[in-house]
C-alpha cells in the first residue's frame, strides 16, 4: 500500500513539472489574431520552462521566436535559479501599457534544485510584456526585496546591502538638490540619455450630461528639455520643498548594477503643491557616480481614489 | 550605572504594555524638538501656514490643537511613545484633559531641526565632543564554540542579511577567563570585533566622509567613534564584504532607529600570512545620516 502511494506521488510530481501550459487571454484585448499570437508565445515559453527544469537543462528558445535580448535575460535568470509553472491552464487579463501589452501575476515556483520538493514559500510571480505587434519584450519576476533574496542565492549579499544604502543616500541627495535648487547636481546625476516621463491628470468635459472618468496623459522629455523646465521652475519659485516617503528599492533581477526606486513625493513651492509617485532607475555601473537613467512622475490620486498600484511605474516597465 | 538603570526602566515599561510598543520617558532630544516645533508653529516660516508646515513635515494632529498649549509646560503631563519603524506619538494633557495629541515620523532632520548637510558637516565635532566613555554592558551572553578555542555570540541581531549582524567573538585568555577576541591570527573575527568594541585604546580611524557635494578627511580615535555610537543608541552591525588573501573589507552599519538614520562605513584591514595587520590609522570610508525613516520595511 505504501509502495503504491509513493509511486503515485512520484508520478504526480513528474506530471506537474513536465506539464504543458496553456494560456488563455480572457479580457483586455479586442484583436483575435494578436490574442492568439501572444497566447501561443506564452504557452510555448512556459511549457519550455517546465521541460527544461524537468530535464535539468538550459532553456531552448529555438521554436518559440523569442528576441535575443529576452533570451539573454531569461538565461541569466535561469543560471541563478530554475523555476516552473505548475498550472496547466492560465487565464490571464491583458493590461495595456505604453509599449504594448502586459500580463502580470504569472504563477511560478522556484526550484533551485530539481530534486527539491516544491515549497509554498518559494512562490513567485512573473510579468510578461509584449509590444503592439505581439512580439515578446520581456520576462521578469515581480519580486519584493524579501523574495528576491531567496531567489538570488549565493550572490554578493553584502555588496547588495551596501549598494542599497548608497541608493538611499543618493536618493536623499537627489531630494536635497531639489530643495536647494541645485541645477548643477541635476546635470551630473541624470544620464545624458535619461528618459523623463511626467503624468498629468486630464479632466474630461461631460458629454450629454454624462461625466467621463479622468485620464492620465504621459509626456516624455529628454534630459535637456527636463532641465530647461527645471531651471525655469527654480527661477520662478522663492522656495521649493520636496519630501520623499514610502521608499522601496528593488534590484534588477539579472543586472546587478541596475536598481529601481519607487517612492511617494510631496512637492511644495511658493505657489504650488502636488503629491505623486516617483520612479527612479539608477545605474550603478560606475559606483562612484551613480546616474539616473529613468525618472517618472505620476499623480497619486486618480478619479477620486488612490492611483492603483499596477498603474505605478516600476522596474518591470522598462527594458534595460 | 545611570545608563543601565535607565535602560532597565525602559525595559520595565515595555514589559507592562499590552500594545508592545517601546517607550522612553521623554528623552531630552525629543522634548527639545517638541518645544522648538510648537514654537515654530506660532511663527509662519517659508510662507507656509502652520497647517501646511505640519502636512509637509508629516506631523499629524489626532486630537486638539497646539494653540491650546500654555506658554509654560510645568503643569502639563507630556507623554511620548515610540513605535519602531513608524515614529512617535506625543500627548499633552492637563488634569486628565488632552490638549494636543500628535504623531510624527522618526525623521532626524525634523527632530534635530537641522538639514542632513548641516549634520554631515558637524559630525566630526559631534563625535569629538562626546563626553561619555564607551561602556561595556555586563549582560550575560550566550555563546557557541566555532573552533577549539573560539566562541561566537548567539541570538545576534541581523540587518537585511544574516551576514550583517551584531555577532562578537570570544576567546579564553591566559588566566582562563572568556574575553573578547583580540588575537591577530584570527583576522576576520578580530576585524569584526574591532568594528564594534574599543579593544585597543590608541587605535585611530582615518575617515574619508562623503558629503553632499564633496568629501572630507579627518582622523579620530576609534574609541571616540564607538562612544559616540553608543551615546546615540546606535546598533552596530558588521559583515565581511570582501575577503581576500591580503585584504578584508568590512561593511559596518550603525543604525539609529529612534532618529531614523544609518551611518555606513567601509573599513579596510590588510592581512598578511593569515594575520591581521593593525595599521594605525585604519582606513574608513563613511557615509553618514542615510535616512531610513521613510523607507518601506519588509
Amino acid at each position: 500500500m505504501i509502495k503504491k502511494f509513493l509511486l503515485l506521488s512520484i508520478l504526480s510530481a513528474s506530471v506537474v513539472v513536465q506539464a504543458t501550459v496553456q494560456v488563455k487571454i480572457t479580457s483586455g484585448l479586442d484583436n483575435p489574431a494578436l490574442q492568439a499570437k501572444m497566447e501561443c508565445t506564452m504557452s510555448q515559453l512556459l511549457t519550455e520552462i517546465n521541460a527544461a527544469q524537468s530535464a535539468n537543462r538550459s532553456l531552448n528558445f529555438g521554436a518559440i521566436g523569442v528576441p535575443q535580448s529576452v533570451q539573454v535575460s531569461m538565461s541569466m535568470l535561469w543560471e541563478n535559479t530554475q523555476f516552473v509553472c505548475t498550472e496547466t491552464l492560465l487565464e490571464e487579463k491583458c493590461i495595456s501599457t505604453n509599449n504594448g501589452y502586459q500580463f502580470r501575476a504569472i504563477p511560478l515556483q522556484i526550484k533551485p534544485d530539481p530534486e527539491e520538493q516544491l515549497d509554498e514559500d518559494e512562490y513567485q510571480e512573473a510579468v510578461i510584456s509584449f509590444d503592439h505587434q505581439g512580439v515578446l519584450l520581456s520576462f521578469y519576476f515581480s519580486l519584493s526585496t524579501t523574495q528576491y533574496s531567496q531567489v538570488i542565492r549565493g550572490s554578493k549579499e553584502l555588496t547588495d546591502v551596501r549598494r542599497r544604502q548608497v541608493i538611499l543616500d543618493y536618493t536623499e541627495r537627489f531630494r536635497t538638490a531639489y530643495n536647494q535648487k541645485d541645477i548643477q547636481f541635476m546635470e551630473q546625476i541624470f544620464s545624458d540619455d535619461a528618459l523623463i516621463i511626467t503624468g498629468q491628470v486630464i479632466k474630461q468635459k461631460p458629454v450629454d450630461g454624462f461625466f467621463l472618468p479622468d485620464k492620465i496623459i504621459y509626456k516624455k522629455y529628454t534630459k535637456h528639455e527636463y532641465l530647461a523646465n527645471l531651471r525655469r521652475s527654480f527661477a520662478r519659485n522663492g522656495y521649493i520643498r520636496v519630501t520623499f516617503d514610502e521608499i522601496k528599492v528593488l534590484r534588477h533581477p539579472t543586472d546587478p548594477t541596475i536598481y529601481g526606486v519607487t517612492l511617494h513625493q510631496g512637492y511644495t513651492s511658493s505657489n504650488y503643491h502636488d503629491d505623486g509617485y516617483l520612479f527612479i532607475l539608477w545605474d550603478f555601473s560606475d559606483e562612484s557616480q551613480p546616474q539616473i537613467l529613468v525618472r517618472t512622475w505620476q499623480p497619486d490620486s486618480f478619479n477620486g481614489g488612490k492611483l492603483p498600484e499596477e498603474e505605478v511605474f516600476s522596474l518591470d516597465d522598462f527594458d534595460i | 550605572m545611570k545608563r543601565r538603570l535607565y535602560i532597565l526602566f525602559v525595559l520595565f515599561l515595555f514589559s507592562i504594555l499590552s500594545r508592545g510598543e517601546e517607550t522612553f520617558d521623554c528623552q531630552q532630544v525629543i522634548y527639545d524638538f517638541l518645544v522648538r516645533y510648537t514654537s515654530d508653529l506660532r511663527i509662519t516660516t517659508d510662507n507656509l501656514s502652520p497647517e501646511q508646515k505640519m502636512k509637509s513635515d508629516r506631523v499629524m494632529t489626532l486630537y486638539g490643537n497646539y494653540r491650546l498649549l500654555p506658554e509654560s509646560w510645568k503643569e502639563l503631563n507630556i507623554s511620548v511613545l515610540y513605535y519602531e519603524n513608524r515614529g512617535y506619538e506625543a500627548i499633552w494633557s492637563l488634569g486628565g484633559d488632552t490638549l494636543w495629541h500628535i504623531i510624527f515620523p522618526n525623521s532626524y532632520e525634523l527632530i534635530l531641526g537641522k538639514t542632513r548637510y548641516e549634520l554631515e558637516i558637524m559630525l566630526r565635532d559631534d563625535i569629538m565632543n562626546t563626553l561619555t566613555e564607551y561602556e561595556y554592558v555586563n549582560d550575560s551572553v550566550s555563546i557557541m564554540p566555532i573552533s577549539d578555542s573560539i566562541y561566537v555570540s548567539q541570538k545576534n541581531k541581523v540587518y537585511l542579511s544574516k551576514k550583517m549582524s551584531t555577532a562578537a567573538y570570544y576567546k579564553f585568555n591566559t588566566e582562563g577567563r572568556l574575553e573578547l577576541l583580540r588575537d591577530v591570527f584570527y583576522p576576520k573575527q578580530l576585524a569584526i570585533n574591532l568594528c564594534q568594541f574599543p579593544l585597543f585604546r590608541d587605535l585611530l580611524l582615518s575617515i574619508t566622509q562623503n558629503i553632499y557635494d564633496s568629501t572630507r578627511s579627518y582622523t579620530l580615535p576609534l574609541a571616540k567613534w564607538l562612544s559616540y555610537c553608543q551615546q546615540q543608541e546606535c546598533i552596530i552591525y558588521v559583515g565581511v564584504e570582501i575577503e581576500e588573501k591580503d585584504l578584508l573589507r568590512m561593511l559596518v552599519i550603525c543604525e539609529n532607529k529612534f532618529l531614523g538614520y544609518n551611518h555606513m562605513l567601509s573599513v579596510l584591514f590588510p592581512v598578511r600570512d593569515n594575520c591581521l595587520i593593525l595599521n594605525n590609522p585604519i582606513d574608513v570610508a563613511l557615509t553618514a545620516y542615510i535616512p531610513t525613516y521613510n523607507i518601506i520595511k519588509d
